[in-house]
C-alpha cells in the first residue's frame, strides 16, 4: 500500500510488477517507478500473507520421532533440506522425543502455521503411530512405517545390503564368513541377517555351517563376540560381518589384541558408514552406507514433485563401500 | 512448490457447524473482544463445532494483523549435519517448542558466500520470522552476514564485531578442569596432543592445560605438545612419544578432542601398553558414538551444547532470568561450561620402579 502511493499507481499496479504476472502491460516508466518506490521503502514481500492468499506456505514440516537428533536423523534432515531448498521451500523442523502425544502436538503446531505437508522420521527402523492430523496434509514416512502402509514409506533396503555384504566377502573369495549381529529384536537385524543368508545359499553354501552370535549395535559387544568366537572356533572364519561399525570398530580391538591382523588374516565388514567413524579408524572400514540423506531427498522431492507422493514402500538402496578392512583370505 | 492443497476447516464452518455468526466464532476462538459478550453455553457450543470439524487457528492468518508467526529462523553451517553439533539444535527445538515457538532451520554448508547467507536470512524475513539464531558445528569467529537483526544470537560461534551476543562453550574451563583431574591422580609429566590448525577452541583448551600446570607447580615441557590433525588418526603421533626413554615419556595425555584420542588408544596398544595401568588418556568433546565406546570408555569433556541450545532460545525470546546462575560475560560473550565425565581411562602413574624398568 505505501508502495502503491508513493510510487502513484494502484495496488494492484504494484503486485503486478513485484509478481511479475503474465499478461498485464504496465509501461517501462511505470514499472521503475514502482521498483523505485519498493527500494527507498525497503518493501519486502510478505511471503506469509501470499501463502495464504495462494492456499500455500512453502514450508515443509520435519518431524523426528526420537529422543533426540542423532547423526542419522542429521543426515535425513540435511537431504530434506538441500531438495527443500533447491524448490524454494522452507523447512520448519521438530522432534517428539520419541512420544506420540508431542508427536499429535507439534504436528498441530506445524499445521497451525500451514505447512503444506511432512515427513515424519525416525531412527531405527520401526512401526511408528501416526497422529491423526497428520491426514491433513500430504505426508511421507522417513525409516519408519505404518501397519498395512497406508502411508507412503521410504525405507532402507536392508535385505539386499545385508546381501551385498556378504556377496562382496564371498566375491573376494571367502566361504567361512561370520555374522556378529546387531540386536535381534530389531527390524533391520533381522532383514540383513536374511539377506545374508540368502547370499550364503546363492553361493551354494549352507547358512548353517555359518557362525551367527547375536550382539548388540555396541562396541563392546563386538570386541566381546570377537573373544567368543577365537575361543569357540580351533580355525577362525576367514571373514567376519559386523552388526554396525561400532561393532565392527570393537572388533578389530579384540583382532588386535589377540594378534589376528585385519585384513591379511581375517577381513571385517561393519554396516552404517558412520560419519568420522568407519572412514578414520585403522585399517578404514569395509561397511554399508546407511543413505539417511537420501531418504530424507527423496521424502522432500516426493511431496514437492506434485501429484501424490509413492503409495507404499519405497525402498532405497544401501551401497557396500569398500575399504581397506578387507581382502581376500588367506587360506 | 506444486502441492495438492488440502482444504483447512475456516471459521465460516465452524459458524455454520454451530449454527451462530462468524463474528461470534472469532470472538470465541481468537480471543477477541470487540465489545462482545458471547454467553458460556455459545462459547461451549462453537468450542465443541471448532473440535469436531479439526479447525485449527491460522497463524499465519493471524500473523497479519500481529506480524508474529511464533517461528525462530535457526541459520547455521553444518550444525544440522554433524553429529556432535546436532544436540544444540535438538535443546533449541525443544526449548522453543516449550515456548510454543517452531524453528526453522536453513543449514547453509560449510563457509556459505554472504551473499547466500543474506538470502537466506531474506527469505526467513519475508517468511515473518523475527528471532535468528546463527548456529556454528565449532566454536570459531564469524563476519555476522547483512541483514540479521541486532538481536541475533550466535550459537557456537562468536560474532566479529562484538555487537551480537554470543554463546560458546568454556573451553579454557574444561582443559583446566580435565588436566587438573590427570594431576590430581598423581601424574607430573602430561602431554597435549593438540589441534595444528589452532582454530579458537585450541588456544582456550592450552590456556586452561596452563593453568592447571601452573597451579600445581608443574613445568611446560614443550617436548610433549604435540600439533596433529583433529582425527583419529591424528592420534598415531602418540607413538613418538611412547618411544622416547622412560624419564620422558609422558605418563598422561591430553587430547585436543575425542577423536584424536582415539588414534591415541591405537598407539598405544600397538606399542603394548594398556590404558590406564601404563598410560592415561582423557580428551575434549564427548562425542556421541565414541568417547563412551573406547574400550576403556574415555574420561572427557562434555561440550554443553544442550545448555547453549536451550539459552540461545531463550536469549531469542528475551525470557526473563535465563542468564541467572550463569558466570558475568565477557561483553556480549557467554561461556558456559561443560562437565567433566569420568570414565575408565584415568589411572595413577605406575611407580618409579616399574617406570624404570625396561619398555615392552
Amino acid at each position: 500500500m505505501d508502495v502503491a502511493r508513493l510510487a502513484g499507481v494502484s495496488p494492484a499496479t504494484v503486485s503486478f510488477v513485484l509478481n511479475q504476472t503474465a499478461g498485464q502491460t504496465i509501461s517501462e516508466e511505470t514499472r521503475l517507478r514502482v521498483l523505485q518506490a519498493v527500494a527507498e521503502l525497503d518493501y519486502r514481500p510478505n511471503r506469509a500473507a501470499q501463502g495464504l492468499s495462494q492456499g500455500r506456505s512453502a514450508t515443509i514440516g520435519f518431524v523426528s520421532h526420537d529422543v533426540d537428533f542423532g547423526e542419522f536423523a542429521a543426515a535425513a534432515i540435511k537431504g530434506a533440506h538441500e531438495a527443500c531448498l533447491r524448490q524454494g521451500n522452507l523447512l520448519l523442523l521438530v522432534n517428539t522425543g520419541g512420544s506420540n502425544a508431542q508427536a499429535s502436538r507439534l504436528i498441530s503446531e506445524l499445521l497451525d502455521r500451514q505447512a503444506d505437508a511432512l515427513i515424519f522420521a525416525a531412527v531405527g527402523t520401526r512401526a511408528v503411530v501416526l497422529p491423526d492430523a497428520a491426514d491433513r496434509v500430504p505426508t511421507v514416512l522417513v525409516n519408519c512405517f505404518v501397519a498395512h502402509d497406508p502411508v507412503p514409506a521410504i525405507l532402507p533396503d536392508e535385505v539386499r545390503g545385508g546381501r551385498e555384504a556378504a556377496q562382496a566377502l564371498l566375491d573376494l573369495g571367502h566361504r567361512d564368513i561370520a555374522y556378529l549381529t546387531g540386536k535381534p529384536s530389531q527390524w533391520a537385524t533381522k532383514a540383513r541377517l536374511r539377506g545374508y543368508r540368502d547370499a550364503l545359499r546363492a553361493a551354494g553354501l549352507d547358512p548353517a555351517n555359518h557362525t551367527v552370535l547375536p550382539g548388540n549395535y555396541h562396541a563392546d559387544s563386538g570386541h566381546d563376540l570377537v573373544r567368543a568366537l577365537l575361543r569357540q572356533r580351533r580355525r577362525p572364519p576367514t571373514a567376519i560381518m559386523c552388526g554396525n561399525d561400532r561393532m565392527a570398530v570393537g572388533a578389530l580391538l579384540a583382532l588386535l589384541e589377540a594378534g589376528v591382523r585385519v585384513p591379511e588374516d581375517v577381513s571385517v565388514m561393519g554396516y552404517d558408514d558412520q560419519f568420522q567413524l568407519a572412514a578414520e579408524v585403522r585399517p578404514a572400514l569395509s561397511t554399508v552406507r546407511l543413505p539417511y540423506d537420501v531418504m530424507g531427498r527423496l521424502a522432500a522431492e516426493q511431496l514437492t514433485a506434485g501429484g501424490a507422493p509413492t503409495p507404499g514402500r519405497t525402498l532405497v538402496h544401501c551401497p557396500v563401500v569398500m575399504r581397506d578392512s578387507t581382502a581376500a583370505p588367506s587360506r | 512448490m506444486e502441492l495438492a492443497t488440502v482444504r483447512r476447516p475456516t471459521l465460516k464452518d465452524v459458524a455454520q457447524a454451530a449454527g451462530v455468526s462468524i463474528t461470534t466464532v472469532s470472538v470465541v476462538l481468537n480471543d477477541r473482544h470487540e465489545g462482545v459478550r458471547v454467553p458460556d453455553t455459545t462459547r461451549r457450543r462453537v468450542q465443541q463445532a471448532a473440535e469436531e470439524i479439526g479447525y485449527r487457528p491460522n497463524i499465519l492468518a493471524r500473523s497479519l494483523r500481529t506480524q508474529e508467526t511464533r517461528t525462530i529462523g535457526f541459520i547455521s553451517d553444518e550444525v544440522t549435519t554433524t553429529p556432535y553439533a546436532v544436540s544444540m539444535l535438538a535443546a533449541a527445538q525443544d526449548e522453543a517448542a516449550d515456548n510454543g515457538y517452531l524453528l526453522f532451520v536453513v543449514n547453509l554448508g560449510p563457509n556459505a558466500p554472504l551473499a547466500l547467507q543474506e538470502q537466506a536470512i531474506e527469505q526467513l524475513v519475508q517468511q515473518q520470522v523475527a528471532q535468528f539464531i546463527y548456529g556454528c558445528m565449532y566454536h570459531r569467529v564469524i563476519e555476522p552476514p547483512a541483514g540479521l537483526p541486532a538481536d541475533a544470537v550466535f550459537l557456537n560461534c562468536e560474532a566479529g564485531g562484538g555487537r551480537h551476543r554470543s554463546i560458546v562453550p568454556d573451553e579454557r574451563l574444561g582443559a583446566y578442569e580435565v588436566v587438573t583431574e590427570l594431576i590430581n591422580a598423581g601424574h607430573r609429566r602430561i602431554a597435549f596432543l593438540d589441534d595444528h590448525q589452532h582454530p579458537p577452541a585450541s588456544r582456550l583448551r592450552f590456556d586452561g592445560f596452563m593453568a592447571a600446570l601452573t597451579e600445581h607447580g608443574l613445568d611446560y615441557d614443550p617436548a610433549l605438545h604435540l600439533e596433529t590433525t583433529p582425527f583419529v588418526r591424528g592420534g598415531l603421533v602418540l607413538s613418538d612419544l611412547i618411544s622416547l626413554p622412560a624419564d620422558q615419556r609422558p605418563t598422561a595425555v591430553f587430547c585436543y578432542n575425542d577423536r584424536i584420542a582415539m588414534g591415541a588408544y591405537r598407539a598405544a596398544r600397538v606399542a603394548g601398553l594398556q590404558v590406564p595401568d601404563d598410560l592415561s588418556i582423557v580428551g575434549f568433546d564427548d562425542q556421541e558414538f565414541i568417547a563412551s565406546e573406547l574400550d576403556p570408555p574415555l574420561t572427557t569433556v562434555r561440550l554443553p551444547h544442550r545448555e547453549m541450545g536451550r539459552l540461545a532460545v531463550q536469549l531469542a525470546l528475551d525470557e526473563p532470568g535465563a542468564l541467572d546462575g550463569l558466570p558475568t560475560p565477557e561483553g556480549n560473550v557467554i561461556r558456559i561450561a561443560g562437565e567433566l565425565v569420568r570414565r575408565d581411562s584415568v589411572a595413577e602413574p605406575r611407580d618409579q620402579a616399574v617406570e624404570n624398568s625396561p619398555s615392552s
